[in-house]
C-alpha cells in the first residue's frame, strides 16, 4: 500500500488506465467514414427505383409546382435510409468524390447527376414535413441540402454550376416554407426560434460559398496538364471527335511541336490569369461583365490574327461571362433569402413587417446596393436595382406572409 | 465573226478527233457478233408461257376477295412506310441522346458542351437524363414490399 502513496506511481497508473479506457473502444470496431462522399455514394444506392409518372411528380413536387399526393409521400418515406445517410454526410467536413482529374475533360462526374436526385428527395421530404406543420424540421432539411451543395464542391467548373443549381432549388423551397409558416403570434410554436436558427445557418454557410476562383484555378491546372505532347491527341479528340490522333499530331508538329505547345500553355495561362483578376477585382457587375466578355473574345481574335498558339485557349476557354452571371445570380438569390429571413424575424418579434428595409442586410450583387423593399397585399417584395445583363431583366422575389 | 469562225474550226477538229455521231443499234450485226446470247434470249422467251406472265394479275383482277386483300396489303405497306419515316424523324431529332451512354453523358467535356449550348437549363437537363439512365438503387418499392412479405 505504501507504493500507492507514491505520487509518481499513482500518476503513471492513472495514465495507464486512461490510455486503456480510450484505446479499448477504438479497437472495438472501425470508425465511421470521415469522407462524406462515401456516405453520399451509399445514399445514391439506397434510393429505391422510381418509375414514371412518379419520377416527374417528385420533380414537380420538389419544385413546388404540384401538391403532395400519396405516391410521393410513400416514395419519400421509402427513401428514409438514403435521407439518413445524406444528413450524416452533410455534417462531415471532408468530401472527396474520388475524381480522376488526370483524365482531363474525359473525367467522369456521375455524382453530379445523382446528387441532384438526392437533393430533390430531401427537398421533397422538407415539403412533406411542412405539410404536417413541422416547419422547423423542414427548414433544417433545407439547410442540409445547402450543406450538400457545398460538398458538391468547387473543384471543377461544372460541379460549381451544379452546386449553384442545387442551391437555387433549395432557396425556392425555403421561400415557399417561409410563406406558409405561421409566426408564433399566429399560433406557430417555436417558429421564431426556427427562423433565428435558419439565420445563423445561412450566415455560417455564406462564409464559405462555392468559389468560382477555386474552380478556375483547378481548371487551369487540369488543362495545362492536358496541353502536353503525350496528351494532346486525347485532348483534341475530346474537342473534335472527327479528328484522328494522327491528324492532330501532324498539326502540332507542323506548328513546331513541343515549343509550340509551350506557347499554347503560356497563352492559356495568361488568359486564365486575366479572367481571375477580373473576377477578384472590386469591379461592379456591369463592368466585370463587360471586361469578361472582351477577355472571352480575345482568343478568337488572336486566332484570326494568325496567332496559332491561341488555338487551345479558343477551344477550351470556359464560357466565363455566362458562368460569372450564374455566380452573381446564385449569390444574389442567397442574399435575398437572407434579407427576407431578417424581415420574417422582425415580423415574428413585433407582429408586423418593418416599414423600411433594415440596414446592413445582404445586398443585390447586380447593383451592389440594398434590395428595393416593398410591402404587398400578400407579404413583401424584394427587387434588384441592377439588371441581369445575360437575361436582360431585373429580378424580383416575392415573399408571402401568412395571415 | 472571227470568234464564230474559230468555233467552227474547233468543232470540226473535235469531230475528226472523236466520233460525235449519234449511236445506232444494228440488230443484224449484233446477232452475228453474239450468236450465243441471241439464242439464249430466243429460248427464254419461248419458255415463259403467257398465263404465267399475267397469272397473278389476272387472278387479282377477277377475284373480289383478292382485290380487297391487295388493297389491304397496299394500305399496310404505305402505313409502315410512313411509320418508318416518323421514327426516322424522331431519331434525327435527338441523335446525341440515343447515342450516348450514361457515363459518356456525365464526362466533364459532355457536361461543358451542354452548358455552353444551353446554359444552366441544358446542364441540369443533361444531369437529370443521365440520372434516369443510371437509375437509382437496386430495388423498387414493389420489390421491397414483395421481399418483406416473403
Amino acid at each position: 500500500m505504501s507504493v500507492l502513496r507514491n505520487n509518481r506511481i499513482r500518476m503513471v497508473l492513472c495514465a495507464l488506465l486512461l490510455t486503456l479506457g480510450v484505446a479499448v473502444p477504438v479497437l472495438a470496431y472501425p470508425p465511421d467514414p470521415d469522407n462524406a462522399a462515401l456516405l453520399y455514394y451509399q445514399a445514391f444506392l439506397s434510393c429505391p427505383k422510381v418509375d414514371e409518372p412518379l419520377d416527374t411528380q417528385l420533380r414537380d413536387f420538389a419544385d413546388g409546382k404540384i401538391a403532395l399526393n400519396k405516391g410521393i409521400e410513400d416514395y419519400v418515406e421509402s427513401c428514409h435510409s438514403a435521407i439518413k445517410l445524406a444528413i450524416a454526410a452533410s455534417e462531415l467536413r471532408e468530401c472527396d468524390w474520388g475524381l480522376r482529374y488526370s483524365e482531363g475533360f474525359s473525367m467522369i462526374l456521375s455524382h453530379l447527376a445523382q446528387i441532384r436526385t438526392l437533393g430533390r428527395i430531401l427537398i421533397a421530404d422538407a415539403r412533406v414535413m411542412a405539410s404536417r406543420g413541422e416547419y422547423a424540421e423542414a427548414l433544417a432539411r433545407c439547410v442540409t441540402v445547402l450543406k450538400i451543395a457545398r460538398h458538391v464542391g468547387d473543384k471543377t467548373l461544372i460541379s460549381t454550376l451544379v452546386g449553384w443549381a442545387v442551391e437555387g432549388t433549395t432557396y425556392r423551397c425555403i421561400q415557399d416554407l417561409l410563406g406558409q409558416m405561421p409566426g408564433d403570434r399566429q399560433g406557430g410554436k417555436g417558429h421564431l426560434k426556427a427562423l433565428e436558427r435558419l439565420r445563423a445557418d445561412l450566415a455560417a454557410l455564406s462564409k464559405r460559398p462555392l468559389s468560382l476562383k477555386n474552380s478556375l484555378q483547378i481548371e487551369r491546372e487540369v488543362v495545362l496538364e492536358q496541353i502536353q505532347m503525350e496528351k494532346v491527341p486525347d485532348l483534341l479528340k475530346d474537342l473534335d471527335p472527327n479528328k484522328s490522333p494522327e491528324e492532330s499530331m501532324k498539326l502540332i508538329m507542323d506548328y513546331g511541336g513541343e515549343a509550340f505547345l509551350e506557347q499554347c500553355r503560356d497563352h492559356y495561362s495568361k488568359f486564365m490569369a486575366s479572367v481571375m483578376s477580373i473576377i477578384e477585382s472590386d469591379a461592379s457587375y456591369a463592368e466585370a461583365h463587360q471586361r469578361l466578355a472582351e477577355a472571352f473574345e480575345q482568343p478568337g481574335k488572336d486566332q484570326k490574327n494568325k496567332k496559332n498558339e491561341a488555338m487551345f485557349t479558343a477551344a477550351i476557354a470556359p464560357a466565363i461571362g455566362k458562368i460569372y452571371g450564374n455566380m452573381i445570380r446564385a449569390t444574389t438569390h442567397t442574399n435575398v433569402v437572407r434579407a427576407a429571413v431578417e424581415l420574417y424575424i422582425a415580423k415574428g418579434k413585433t407582429g408586423r413587417l418593418p416599414e423600411t428595409l433594415p440596414a446592413g442586410l445582404p445586398k443585390d450583387l447586380f447593383s451592389g446596393e440594398d434590395f428595393e423593399y416593398k410591402k404587398t397585399e400578400t407579404g413583401f417584395m424584394l427587387k434588384c436595382r441592377g439588371k441581369d445583363l445575360d437575361k436582360d431583366e431585373i429580378h424580383q422575389y416575392e415573399f408571402k406572409v401568412p395571415k | 465573226m472571227n470568234e464564230q469562225k474559230d468555233e467552227k474550226w474547233l468543232d470540226e477538229l473535235i469531230s475528226r478527233s472523236i466520233d460525235t455521231s449519234e449511236p445506232k443499234f444494228d440488230a443484224e450485226q449484233w446477232k452475228q457478233k453474239y450468236p450465243g446470247e441471241f439464242q439464249a434470249l430466243v429460248e427464254r422467251g419461248a419458255r415463259r408461257p403467257r398465263a404465267a406472265r399475267f397469272g397473278v394479275l389476272s387472278i387479282v383482277i377477277r377475284s373480289r376477295i383478292a382485290q380487297v386483300a391487295a388493297a389491304a396489303v397496299f394500305i399496310i405497306a404505305v402505313g409502315l412506310f410512313i411509320a418508318h419515316l416518323d421514327l426516322g424523324g424522331q431519331q434525327q431529332g435527338e441523335p446525341e441522346q440515343l447515342a450516348k451512354s450514361p457515363a459518356e453523358m456525365v464526362t466533364s467535356a459532355s457536361l461543358r458542351t451542354a452548358y455552353n449550348r444551353g446554359g444552366m437549363d441544358a446542364l441540369e437537363e443533361q444531369c437529370d437524363r443521365a440520372a434516369r439512365m443510371l437509375g437509382q438503387g437496386l430495388l423498387s418499392m414493389k420489390d421491397v414490399v414483395e421481399e418483406s412479405n416473403g
